[in-house]
């Protein structure tokens, strides 16, 4: 039986030279093009997965008359998965030694493990479950529960979550082959479905743990979701195509009736473009968002209600000593000092509208889907500030005086929260009251979430301490520094007068070392550490900027070419009798071309309008909902960024694959009838 | 009175096909000639080289010597262009494969000769039902082949073996696929069509077609080995 196996490996690797060649290629560059490209290697492995599983998938269905053979002599089906694990794997460490050595060369050794266990185990784990579903059309159904048992073996069995889902997907494509139009149609509304359900969860979860296990459950069906649409689209497309012309009709309507034989390579090519596409998406959006984030934070202090202000801490004081300490640094320095006092031991303000004066919750680690920083620690509450009305002008909201005079609440930025009310719960129950919101997005560190004014504090509670205050220049022109200064001296009055500073429980001390450093202030009113540690912070497809997200599309882009180009090649390889058959009625080289053209782009715009529509409509459903709902961190929007780049490389998949599809058509050696028949078996 | 010009003939035809380590030859020395409405069996058993003949025949191999000439014109094996232009316009190719191309219609299978010669949609269906009628399957024009049964999927290659103006049929092993009765039916069409004037040159296991033929070729190991001619009224 192995030496049956090798034999007809060695036949099959003779009959289509050009897949063995380009697996070994695309797997080489699997291997190496995350390493000099600096994608991270899972983007390799997800890559290589799919070349795999779409190579393992193309070198079975090319068997399917071998398989009658097989079948009709009672042979083990396990032979035909072997010979097409085999033809795959031999190629694969080809090209990922090939890769290794080239790497070394380099002084950049890739993942020699990752790349030579892929290139073993992904056709190993794929064959099986392709073979089984390429059993022959007429008699699908006995099979049905080895099938879903084979499914779930492998799904349950094989270490990643890819090789299942390359399978599964590559399962669902000789399925669908099966089915009526009508019953594409319905199972694709109901793919698209799911993809919907996966959208609104992805806007909807919670917590890391609840994005994690969606991302581990919601994968398979997901995966099987894309190979399922994928048919769709080709359904809607093929039509289209066929009214073009005789030529391009000559190159669909093959290319839909042999669904059976390219449906494994066009679910595996559209599940890894989609993936790709999805991550370029997501990546310049969570990036966009992180530029959004620093561009908004430059300036001492400033962090959305003015560039010149610095904060003092004053936490623990009494807020008579903070106002004489206030009162003799402006007098003597000339600079502009505001003091706001804290309402309450504080509160949480959810939501934008409600604004808790009671004692402060627990508030946990926050969650945040873009997982740019992790936030740890105790978050602190955010806190009912009076001020002024005289005072705001300090703070860069002069503007907003008359309204807290008249007993307005001055909500301080949120997100895009802009509440026309707020709730202040206290001791005694809620009061709502009208509010107005401050411009800008993101409020200043150590700021409270809502000012009052002396005297609508008075009507809330007689619990009134020392809060912060904010120094900005005066008649008297005076930098960062002079205000740093200033803050300190504060600082170091009120401890030196009042009772000694107690600890600072929210963190906020930090920001004296911030100011001082000339760093930028980042974020709100939490402790925050820039900091990505923590295994589910370690999220590796997320760029920090817009420019290495681009990078990282533009890379993305290149590779889902790579995968594009194999299921074209494949699907060459899968059409040589028809090619046989033109040649043998004296198809012109150029009709041939043409031929091969429009069946690469057709699979590969298939794949192109999936990875489109899934790619961007998924973020944009999970971010829309992201953005709607509210939000307890003041965390920014998230934008959706769609990268040029990958526009490009979309729109440029059809048609470098139709190019080299025509190309290789013409180059290669001209098939032969009876050399066909020879292989065939 | 003047012979008329051979739709086919190969003088001194030498073939030999890619294998390890060294070519093999497949047609050696292989002289052939037939005239307008013959119908030639080439038999012999399997590897003797008839279907490398029918391929030097058509242009789809490459001879390593010797000469191939076409309606008396003098064929160049390296021009791929003209070989095309040959099998789309005077060549027609039977093949044991059944190579109809499942995802065109029936009519669109025979007309698909002419499509690819860019002669107009419309006078390309109108020919290739014609040539339908002819096989008596005119019925049958806009079903998938796939829909067909053996003999008739077989008929339809004939068809487009014979639509437009080619009057010249290579067959090759048309009946192996076929039953006694739908392998008769076939060799019956071909026989009148040859009768018509076309000429078919036909690489077969089957002895009974001698019978229908004008002259019988016998191969083995590449080479011409006897040239038989059937007794007059043997057809039934």
């Amino acid at each position: 039986m192995i030496r049956l196996a090798l034999a007809l490996t060695r036949a099959d690797l003779r009959a289509a030279p050009g897949r063995a060649v380009t697996v070994a290629v695309l797997l080489g560059a699997a291997a190496l093009l995350p390493h000099l490209l600096t994608v991270e290697p899972a983007l390799g492995v997800v890559l290589a997965a799919g070349v795999a599983a779409a190579a393992t998938a193309g070198a079975v269905a090319q068997g399917h008359r071998r398989h009658q053979v097989l079948d009709l002599n009672g042979g083990p089906r396990s032979l035909e998965a072997a010979v097409a694990a085999l033809s795959v794997a031999g190629p694969g460490l080809i090209g990922a030694l090939a890769a290794t050595a080239v790497g070394r060369l380099r002084g950049t050794p890739p993942d020699l493990a990752t790349a030579l266990l892929l290139a073993a185990l992904v056709p190993v784990a794929v064959a099986p479950v392709a073979a089984v579903a390429a059993q022959p059309l007429d008699r699908p159904r006995r099979s049905r529960r080895r099938t879903l048992l084979l499914i779930l073996v492998v799904v349950v069995l094989t270490p990643t979550v890819i090789v299942p889902l390359a399978a599964g997907a590559a399962l669902v494509g000789r399925q669908l082959a099966r089915c009526g139009r009508a019953a594409r149609l319905v199972g694709s509304l109901a793919a698209a479905g799911v993809a919907g359900g996966i959208a609104l969860t992805l806007g909807t979860a919670e917590s890391w743990f609840d994005l994690s296990i969606l991302l581990f459950l919601g994968a398979v069906p997901l995966g099987l979701s894309v190979a399922w649409l994928g048919h769709g689209v080709l359904d809607l497309v093929e039509p289209v195509v066929r009214r073009l012309g005789p030529t391009a009709r000559l190159a669909v309507v093959p290319l839909a009736e042999r669904r059976h034989l390219l449906a494994p390579v066009a679910a595996a090519v559209a599940l890894v473009t989609t993936l790709a596409a999805f991550e370029g998406v997501v990546g310049a959006s969570f990036g966009a968002r992180e530029a959004d984030r620093r561009a908004s934070s430059q300036g001492v202090g400033r962090a959305g209600t003015g560039p010149d202000q610095a904060i003092a801490v004053v936490s623990g004081g009494s807020a008579l000593a903070v106002h004489r300490a206030a009162a003799g640094e402006a007098a003597r320095t000339g600079l502009r000092v505001a003091v706001i006092d804290r309402l309450g031991p504080g509160g949480t303000q959810i939501g934008g509208d409600r604004i808790d004066l009671g004692a402060p919750p627990f508030l946990g680690q926050r969650y945040d889907i873009s997982p740019t920083w992790r936030l740890t620690g105790v978050s602190a509450p955010s806190w009912v500030g009076v001020v002024e009305p005289a005072d705001l002008a300090v703070l860069g909201l002069g503007h907003l005086a008359p309204a807290l005079a008249r007993g307005d609440v001055v909500v301080l930025p949120t997100g895009r929260a802009r509440p026309a009310t707020a709730d202040l719960r206290g001791p005694d129950g809620s009061r709502t009251l009208p509010a107005v919101a401050a411009p800008g997005r993101e409020r200043a560190l150590s700021l409270p979430a809502a000012l009052v004014s002396p005297a609508r504090a008075a009507e809330l509670g007689p619990d009134v301490r020392g809060g912060r205050v904010v120094v900005g220049p005066g008649p008297v022109p005076a930098g960062p520094e002079a205000l740093v200064g200033a803050a300190g001296r504060i600082r170091d009055a009120v401890a030196a007068t009042d009772a000694p500073a107690a600890a600072d429980d929210d963190g906020t001390a930090l920001l004296a070392a911030v100011i001082e450093a000339g760093e930028p202030v980042v974020t709100g009113d939490e402790v925050v550490y820039a900091d990505r540690g923590g295994p589910l912070n370690e999220v590796p497809f997320l760029a920090r900027t817009r420019d290495e997200a681009r990078g990282q599309a533009l890379a993305l882009g290149a590779l889902a070419l790579l995968v594009s180009l194999a299921g074209a090649l494949l699907a060459l390889e899968g059409s040589r009798s028809d090619d046989a058959t033109l040649e043998a009625q004296g198809a012109p080289a150029r009709v041939r071309a043409v031929t091969a053209a429009v069946q690469a782009a057709v699979l590969t715009g298939t794949a192109a309008t999936l990875a489109a529509v899934l790619g961007v409509g998924l973020p944009a459903v999970g971010f829309a909902l992201y953005n709607s709902r509210p939000r307890a961190a003041t965390t920014l929007d998230i934008p959706l960024v769609v990268p040029w780049e990958l526009g490009a490389v979309l729109v440029a998949l059809p048609v470098v694959a139709a190019a080299l599809a025509a190309l290789a058509t013409v180059a290669r050696r001209p098939p032969d009838p009876a050399t066909l028949d020879d292989l065939a078996w | 009175m003047t012979t008329p010009t051979p739709r086919l003939r190969l003088h001194g035809v030498t073939a030999d096909r890619p294998a390890h380590p060294f070519p093999r030859r497949v047609v050696d020395d292989v002289s052939l000639t037939v005239a307008p409405g013959q119908l030639v069996p080439l038999m012999g058993p399997s590897g003797s080289g008839k279907t490398s003949l029918l391929q030097v025949a058509s242009g789809l191999l490459a001879p390593t010597a010797g000469t191939v000439e076409v309606d008396g014109a003098l064929a160049d094996a390296s021009d791929r262009k003209a070989w095309a232009r040959r099998r789309r316009r005077t060549i027609g190719i039977v093949h044991q494969r059944l190579d109809l191309l499942p995802g065109l219609t029936v009519l669109d299978n025979v007309a698909l000769p002419l499509l690819l010669d860019r002669r107009p949609v419309r006078e390309a269906h109108h020919r290739a039902r014609a040539s339908l009628d002819r096989v008596g399957l005119g019925h049958l024009a806009d079903h998938s082949p796939t829909t067909l049964s053996g003999g008739e999927r077989q008929r339809v290659a004939v068809a487009r073996a014979v639509v437009g103006e080619r009057r010249l049929v290579l067959a090759d092993e048309p009946t192996a696929a076929l039953d006694t009765a739908a392998a008769e039916g076939v060799v019956e069409l071909l026989a009148e069509l040859a009768a018509a004037g076309t000429s078919v040159l036909m690489a077969t296991h089957d002895s009974r077609l001698a019978s229908w033929a004008d002259r019988v070729v016998v191969l083995r190991d590449g080479r011409a080995v006897d040239a038989v001619t059937p007794a007059p009224g043997s057809a039934p």
